[in-house]
């Protein structure tokens, strides 16, 4: 079980789980514990030959029950490949697999939020390769929720409704829309890619979604995530997040994906260093302008 | 001719015989593992919610 403690200095908790510091590192494909069980070959997590999608319970949970969850969602019994790369219907069925596991934990009594959430690269942690991504039930609010409450308040209103209004306004920032979704890189962005996929209607969660707005929810994604690969011509490094209203009843939160990448060029990556950890203040080499212009690009040539 | 022993009795659960739940175009399959920890097989064909290739 975890431990949580308070940072009185920074008036945040500090979550402990020190049983993930053995947690299975970088296998093998022979020994990929995401694959599914083969035949006269020891048995993996998922007790199958062949699947579609599969979510369990994380085996290194940073949260369990009574106090959360931590749960693992493999795309595919494919080995290789990744999220852009899946087959349309199966990222539109992801969608629906989100949903159906943010609906059933936000019900639960000991989960205040619901963080849906990938990691892709070794640059940015992964320690499996498998094409998979984790959702964790948070026992208490986290911070970044708190401070998307405040920016509704300093604007008056819900801030990526108002934030989505301004991009698309100016135009200059957006790389992908279609009629239910519109992908930008935000005025003041704090990673050199990072960027935002926001539902154009006021969408409080995945569950409040139309069958149709999940679909171009997936092709959207796809589309970014094939954009960050053609970009550089390399797989590209991210941290997917699914930003929704927190499951205590209340409707304040606006459905959308934040991604940030850490890449700054092909081979070169943005570090958290002196002033971004020191100081909090981030900062960027490149203009949001700039790298939407690239990423806009990368995205027409894989479209 | 002595009786023939009695077929012996069906799984409760085969793998494929577990009861199968709906959520929009998927149909899901829960499991509990050997650990206790649980599992949750969604196929959106509805020919794979796990165990048949």
């Amino acid at each position: 079980m975890s431990e949580r403690r308070f940072n009185e200095l920074r008036g945040e908790d500090v979550v402990y789980a020190v049983h993930r510091q053995d947690r299975t590192f970088l296998p093998s494909a022979d020994y990929c514990p995401l694959c599914p069980t083969r035949p006269c070959h020891p048995p993996t997590e998922i007790p199958f030959r062949s699947f579609e999608i599969v979510v369990f319970d994380n085996l290194f949970p940073t949260f369990e029950a009574p106090q959360g969850a931590a749960e693992v969602v493999v795309y595919t019994d494919d080995h290789y490949g990744s999220f852009a790369t899946l087959a349309p219907e199966r990222a539109e069925a992801l969608m629906w697999v989100w949903r159906e596991r943010y609906e059933e934990l936000a019900a639960r009594a000991d989960v205040e939020y619901v963080l849906i959430f990938e990691n892709r690269g070794v640059e940015v942690g992964t320690t499996l390769h498998h094409p998979h991504g984790q959702i964790y039930g948070f026992p208490f609010e986290p911070p970044v929720i708190g401070l998307e409450r405040k920016a509704d308040a300093r604007l008056g209103g819900c801030a990526t409704c108002t934030l989505l209004e301004r991009e698309l306004a100016s135009a200059e920032r957006v790389v992908h829309a279609n009629e239910a979704v519109v992908a930008y890189v935000p005025f003041a962005a704090r990673w050199p890619y990072e960027t935002h996929v926001v539902l154009r209607e006021h969408r409080a969660s995945l569950a409040e979604c139309t069958a149709d707005e999940l679909e171009r929810l997936s092709s959207a994604l796809q589309h970014v995530t094939r954009g960050f690969d053609e970009l550089f011509a390399r797989p590209f490094p991210y941290v997917m997040v699914l930003h929704q209203a927190p499951s205590d009843g209340r409707r304040a939160g606006h459905l959308h994906v934040e991604f940030y990448p850490p890449l700054r060029t092909a081979d070169k990556l943005k570090y958290l260093a002196g002033c971004e950890q020191g100081a909090g203040t981030f900062i960027m080499d490149v203009l949001p302008e700039a790298s939407a212009n690239a990423l806009r690009g990368a995205i027409a040539n894989v479209s | 001719m002595a009786a023939l022993p009695p077929d012996p009795p069906e799984p409760a659960h085969e793998p494929d015989e577990q009861p199968l739940e709906r959520f929009g175009p998927l149909v899901l399959r829960r499991l509990v593992k050997e650990d206790g920890r649980s599992l949750i097989s969604f196929s959106w064909t509805g020919r794979n919610a796990g165990g048949k290739s």
